[in-house]
């Protein structure tokens, strides 16, 4: 029950965490507006139609979207999803009852195979809480999970809400770790990870484990250990290459609101419809956790805790060292708003960036190990190359090189852009390779319609108008000589014809009517006639060619 | 025996693939083999936008031309920063871009206004990357995935119909340019 290894650089900001988990979990009152960022999903419910509370109102390609309580669905409309993005989101307006659709009922897990425990997961539209956001069923489908690593961590400054939800309702976090781990099958060895700033919390975590067969790893409180792969690098001893899953090495990593919510859906019946927001920082009157409807404007959770604008410099969505200002207060709580920051002045950075001195301390913090200050260097030079080179891809964004940076360099904010930059440059590469391609496919296309063109156009006529006449004439002739074989099978088919019909007429006996005899005559007359005609143009074909001769 | 048959047939039939698929390299390799390294280097820095604003047909065409000694900044889908590639690339001083040949421009896709379209298929050979839809007296549409926006395709309507859009480009990071450090 001690850290096996020390976290590589890392730092330790003022955590600034008591305040928000002196008192327990508040409820906010129902907004009057839930925002539902709509995702890679269509609509289920026509908009104007009631649904009730936890009724999925969306679904397709991504995480099911529910109703977070009952009332009508207004519209979709383009709005702030999170700091940087927008998106479709759908509008719900509560109508106040938070009336269930259907009372949600516990799920019989034991006759559940892993196929329908996985279903239950997606549709339950569980996803991580800690902050990624990536789908938990996604996660619990893979197959030879050996480790289960649970983050208990929070290292980030300001931010309790998985504290809170320990202190409250541990036993369901260890019933929720209990289903992840009869999910995953593999029957694997599960690792708690907890830093050692919040005792209540362990405690609360220790009594409900009792005698489980659970590790429960105690590591010094240090930013940015919470970091998933630096924690499973922690405790494990394994360190994922940053363009591989954890998965892939027979990890899965979740967090306690994670599988606290896993709990709820399965042995509940409840999708996920509300999280924990840590509502914090100089500017917040009565810093606490509260338990906030999915959707929720960050508005509404500011009204309910005595926002004052004149006193708050900044709000930040997020913790005190990833946490990004929001510019939309309209702005809804969604799966992975963990923390909102009231800023006051005093903790905003206090002066403006100055030049790098070289010092190096970036370099000694950064938990893998890169140099921002060769980053910065090349960031500023839009050294693309150079970057790539100097592993940009590899940072997380932590911000513990910004914390530490003496000229108070913005590093992390120039590191995100040059991110961004460098994959646009790799997508656009990979754009021009694809247009070339087709570009060369579309010439070869021209090139051989163009040919077969022109080989037609060669079988319709094969005498061009420059050749000379006698040639053309010579061509006549040689026509006329091969089409008198036609004719002379013409000429013989009606011979045999009118044959075959004097016969007829030749054996037709005496008790046949008048009319039949009139008849076969007439056919007789006729096939002479068209005999005749075939002679004469088999004679005329061969006087033609004659002629030409 | 039918098995065999079968299994035959389509050991012909993949034969016959292997052969085409061989033939088709083979000229997309005497195709490039024409060009010197240095050809193909400038060819993979030009946006393959296939426009022919610096006027030549194609974007491998400019950079053999490139290549022959003529002025690299006559490219306005690749702009300053393609211009800026090649410098490097050339080891010449970067220049702006030649005005004549157009200006750069925020990447734009185009679009048929459908009600507009009647259908006469004059737009779909002008495209170089095959990326419009359409056959006679049909809807025509464009597929905006693979447009490069070339803007060739819109001479060529009788009716005026298509029209060159801007792509929304990836998110602003205005509000990253605000993140103060909370400490």
């Amino acid at each position: 029950m001690s850290a096996r290894r020390r976290l590589r650089g890392g730092v330790q900001p003022p955590s600034h965490k008591a305040a928000s988990v002196a008192g327990p979990i508040r409820d906010l009152p129902l907004p009057s507006l839930l925002i539902l960022p709509l995702g890679d999903n269509h609509l289920l419910r026509a908009p104007g139609s009631w649904v009730g509370k936890g009724e999925p109102i969306a679904d397709g390609s991504g995480l099911p979207v529910h109703a977070s309580t009952s009332g009508f669905i207004r519209d979709i409309e383009t709005r702030a999803i999170d700091a940087d993005r927008h998106g479709p989101c759908v509008l719900l307006e509560p109508d106040g009852d938070d009336r269930w659709r259907e009372p949600p009922r516990p799920l019989p897990i034991a006759t559940l195979d892993r196929a329908q425990l996985l279903e239950a997961v997606r549709a339950a539209g569980i996803a991580g809480l800690g902050g990624g956001g990536f789908p938990t069923a996604t996660k619990l489908a893979a197959p030879a999970i050996h480790t289960l690593v649970i983050n208990a961590m929070e290292c980030e400054a300001y931010v309790t809400a998985d504290d809170a939800l320990l202190r409250e309702a541990a036993a369901e976090v260890v019933a929720g770790i209990g289903l992840a781990a009869h999910i995953l099958a593999s029957a694997p060895r599960v690792v708690i990870g907890i830093e050692d700033d919040k005792p209540e919390a362990l405690a609360a975590l220790r009594n409900a484990l009792g005698g489980d067969d659970i590790e429960l790893t105690v590591l010094p409180a240090r930013y940015p250990a919470g970091a998933e792969r630096l924690l499973i690098a922690l405790l494990t001893g394994l360190e994922i290459p940053r363009d591989e899953l954890p998965v892939a090495h027979g990890i899965v990593c979740l967090n306690v609101a994670t599988v606290h919510a896993l709990q709820r859906a399965l042995g509940h019946g409840e999708p996920l419809l509300e999280r924990i927001v840590t509502l914090s920082g100089g500017a917040c009157r009565e810093p606490a956790n509260y338990r906030v409807p999915l959707g929720t404007p960050v508005a509404d959770l500011l009204a309910a805790s005595g926002y004052e604008r004149e006193r708050c410099a900044s709000v930040l969505l997020g913790g005190g060292m990833m946490g990004r200002p929001l510019a939309d207060l309209q702005t809804p709580v969604t799966r992975s708003t963990h923390c909102v920051l009231l800023l006051s002045a005093e903790e905003m950075r206090p002066t403006p960036p100055r030049t790098c001195i070289r010092c190096g301390w970036c370099a000694d913090v950064c938990p893998v190990a890169l140099l921002p200050q060769q980053l910065h260097r090349h960031a500023l030079a839009e050294d693309l190359g150079a970057l790539a080179r100097h592993h940009l891809d590899q940072c997380l964004g932590c911000g513990a090189c910004d914390h530490v940076c003496p000229s108070a360099i913005p590093l992390t904010r120039q590191f995100a852009s040059a991110q961004a930059a460098l994959a646009q440059l790799r997508a656009d590469r990979q754009r021009a390779d694809r247009d070339r391609d087709r570009f060369l496919a579309h010439q070869q296309r021209l090139a051989r319609a163009a040919a077969e063109r022109e080989t037609r156009r060669g079988e319709a006529h094969p005498a061009t108008p420059g050749s000379d006449l006698a040639a053309l004439a010579m061509a006549r002739a040689a026509g006329a000589g091969a089409s008198r074989e036609p004719l002379e099978r013409t000429a013989a088919a009606a011979a045999d014809r009118l044959r075959r019909l004097e016969n007829q007429l030749a054996e037709l006996d005496a008790g046949a009517s008048a009319a039949q005899r009139n008849a076969l005559q007439a056919r007789i007359a006729q096939a002479r006639i068209d005999h005749d005609a075939a002679l004469r143009r088999l004679a005329s074909g061969s006087t033609d060619a004659g002629a030409t001769h | 025996m039918i098995g065999a048959g079968s299994a035959l047939l389509a050991l012909a039939l993949l034969g016959g693939l292997l052969v085409l698929v061989a033939l088709a390299w083979e000229r997309a390799l005497t195709d490039a083999g024409a060009d010197g390294e240095l050809t193909i280097r400038i060819d993979a820095l030009l946006p393959q936008t296939q426009c022919g604003r610096c006027g030549h047909p194609g974007c491998l065409p400019y950079a053999r031309a490139i290549a022959a000694g003529e002025p690299f900044n006559r490219c306005p889908p690749g702009g300053a920063s393609t211009i800026a590639a090649l410098a490097e690339l050339l080891g010449a001083e970067p220049r702006p871009l030649d005005p004549a040949h157009g200006q750069e421009l925020p990447r734009r896709v185009a679009f048929i206004r459908e009600a507009d379209c009647i259908g006469c298929t004059k737009c779909l050979p002008a495209c170089p990357v095959d990326a419009i839809l359409g056959a006679t007296r049909q809807l025509h549409t464009v597929i905006a995935e693979l447009c490069t926006g070339c803007d060739l395709c819109v001479e060529p309507c009788p009716v005026d119909c298509i029209e060159l859009i801007a792509v929304s480009p990836t998110p602003p990071s205005s509000a990253a340019e605000r993140r103060p450090v909370a400490t």
